[in-house]
């Protein structure tokens, strides 16, 4: 039995990743380099594909050297273009890495690795949101929908090895996994939703002290959330 | 996601960037979703056909599982593996599922087995359930007897047959016609004439009969290693262990087609024990008990977990354990009663050999050992332990104790042969 992960929920982890960087670093160059990205670690899942298929075969090889080739000519081509400012590489460059990290965690590159590369990706995305919150002027609502998506990229790949290790790739699991995930989103969506409704009121308006409190408040409910 | 609330606020503060710490609204909405779900509390049916039921050797079974929520609350998650029998093979599907059910909602899945001849039970089914977020899981089982009962057909036996080569049948001690002789009786009129000791009545004028020693087929006391120490086996594959009682009941059936009475034992957590009998209902009493057996079972204890669980607390029971295997050995020496006896063990270790040596002196011992050792994908530690055993076969043969190696991916009427072979050459 091989415990790789599923494909429906690996699919849609790396959609949603790419979505989440996608939200945030949304100038031409950036999502250039990102769509780059996505096809290279599509090349890969399609060459892990064939390899399964014809054991043997010189497909993998191929597409390996071809999906290398086109995430560092992306690469590349950004570098030399030195179009980007630092802000920019700052909301892309750790989605950009998230986004290959997710990918190699769900291939797998190695099936014990799977749920560390996944949280690892996961993270990487949630960082360049928040670097994009950081340096940029992006709205509050865009930075919000990124941070729900990234969350709900890195939920969903764990669900996705999860049910790999459960129910095994050869399973059908597309329905428990779109329900999963239809859970997740809705979800993100009441936390957005709340959470402008919150930002509106207007804390922006509030001292620092006042701000702190807030935060201190905020501690105690997640630490009681835990304990 | 409270380290993302963390470390969004954290820096939201320093950097004086409100906006930032709107994300941590976000991770903290995301960290109370496992606590707004309430965990699942499943209540399902499982309802299991095969087809055709009484298979063929290696004939696909087509097994139709339909997994039911009988309870009034939706399970948005829900894996189930199917309790595949342990010596079954899946060929082709998979026996596991993933699903979401709403309350009265049913999935069904197919897969297919494949079996060798013999009696097998399908284990419950072992099912996950999680709540929406995942934050928390429930496991249960659920069950729906089945077997798959998968006859000896006398016409698929020839040319491999799974009697023991070794027909070393007990020579008994009452007298009768047979061909070693026994003694000088006394003369009964109506002796054969044959029979008659003519040279003494030539030498005395006394008529005396010679009496030969009778030739019973005798019986057969068939042992499997189910000890915690036999479930070794590469991953994924049936453990030595259930190599020993697959082979059991393979040699219990074939043995009582040919009315030789036949009983079995088990050496495990406790001493199992059918004494050796012709009749029917006896020998498919003690299928039953092979094909129920507990080291068949997903959560029987294996030499790893033992392992384990000794790493915590010092080495009480596992001094204990070998005492009680002694005893087992003992209570099998006492009820052997000159019965021929087939041990099946892995020889994982060096009790079999003990046993199959001390017991070798009340009785005829022929051991049958399937390898439980992958000799491809084992590193280091599996080429010594195939070592070790091969040293405890040549120590049982030295001994004069026939052993009959039982190769992986090898059927066992197939060693049975060779090792005939073998013997005539």
């Amino acid at each position: 039995m091989t415990a790789r992960p599923t494909r429906p929920g690996s699919g849609l982890a790396l959609g949603l990743a790419a979505a989440a960087t996608a939200t945030v670093a949304s100038t031409p160059t950036q999502i250039g380099a990102l769509v780059a990205v996505l096809a290279g670690v599509g090349t890969l899942f399609a060459a892990r594909t064939i390899a399964r298929r014809e054991p043997g075969s010189r497909a993998l090889p191929a597409a390996l050297a071809v999906a290398c080739l086109a995430a560092g000519l992306a690469a590349g081509g950004l570098f030399l273009g030195g179009s980007l400012r630092p802000a920019e590489w700052a909301e892309l460059g750790p989605g950009l890495v998230g986004v290959v990290a997710l990918g190699l965690g769900l291939l797998p590159v190695r099936e014990s690795w799977s749920g560390r590369l996944v949280s690892l990706g996961g993270a990487l995305v949630l960082l360049g949101v928040v670097g994009s919150g950081l340096f940029r002027e992006a709205g509050p609502a865009f930075l919000l929908v990124a941070a729900a998506a990234g969350v709900a990229a890195w939920d969903v790949g764990r669900q996705a090895v999860l049910l790999g290790r459960q129910a095994g790739a050869a399973a059908r699991t597309a329905r428990s996994e779109l329900v999963h995930a239809g859970g997740t989103l809705l979800m993100g969506g009441v936390g957005v939703g709340v959470t402008l409704a919150l930002a509106t009121i207007g804390i922006g308006g509030l001292s620092l002290a006042g701000l702190l409190l807030l935060l201190l408040a905020a501690v105690v409910l997640v630490a009681s959330l835990y304990w | 996601m409270v380290a993302l609330a963390l470390v969004a606020a954290a820096v939201a503060l320093l950097a004086k960037q409100p906006r930032v710490l709107l994300v941590a609204g976000v991770a903290v909405a995301y960290a109370s979703y496992p606590h707004l779900t309430t965990p699942p509390d499943p209540s399902l049916s499982l309802d299991r056909s095969v087809d055709p039921a009484s298979p063929a050797p290696d004939e696909p079974v087509s097994v139709r599982v339909t997994l039911r929520n009988d309870g009034d609350r939706t399970l948005p998650d829900v894996s189930v593996v199917d309790g595949v029998p342990a010596l079954a093979r899946v060929v082709s599907g998979t026996p596991r599922h993933a699903t979401a059910l709403r309350p009265g909602e049913s999935a069904t899945w197919t897969y297919e087995v494949a079996v060798d001849p013999g009696l097998h039970r399908f284990r419950p089914a072992t099912v996950l359930a999680r709540d929406a977020s995942g934050g928390t899981e429930v496991e249960t089982t659920v069950d729906a007897p089945t077997e798959l009962d998968c006859p000896t057909a006398r016409e698929t036996r020839p040319p491999l047959d799974p009697t023991l080569p070794f027909p070393g049948a007990v020579e008994s001690e009452t007298s009768g016609t047979g061909t070693a002789f026994a003694r000088l009786g006394e003369y009964h009129p109506g002796d054969p004439l044959g029979r008659i000791d003519w040279r003494r009545f030539a030498r005395t004028g006394d008529l005396a009969t010679v009496e030969f020693r009778e030739r019973h087929q005798a019986a057969v006391l068939v042992c499997a290693d189910a000890r915690p120490a036999a479930c070794r086996g590469p991953p994924d594959r049936i453990h030595g262990a259930a190599r020993c009682l697959s082979g059991a009941g393979r040699l219990v059936a074939a043995l009582a087609d040919r009315d030789v009475p036949v009983g079995f034992a088990s050496l495990g957590p406790s001493l199992c024990w059918h004494r050796p009998s012709r009749s029917p209902a006896a020998v498919a009493a003690t299928r039953c008990a092979i094909a129920a057996h507990p080291a068949l079972d997903a959560g029987y204890p294996t030499d790893e977990q033992r392992d384990e669980a000794a790493d915590g607390d010092e080495d009480g029971e596992q001094a204990a354990a070998p005492r009680e295997f002694e005893r087992q050995r003992e209570q099998l020496r006492a009820r052997l009663d000159g019965r021929q006896l087939v041990l099946l063990s892995p020889l994982c270790d060096d009790f079999p050999v003990e046993t199959a040596a001390t017991l070798s002196a009340v009785a005829p011992v022929t051991v049958i050992a399937p390898d439980p050792i992958d000799s491809d994908g084992a590193g280091a530690g599996g080429r010594l332990a195939a070592v070790e055993r091969t040293n405890r076969i040549a120590r049982l043969r030295g001994a004069g104790v026939d052993v009959i190696e039982w190769e992986r991916d090898e059927a066992l009427p197939a060693a049975l042969a060779r090792s005939r072979e073998g013997l005539a050459r």
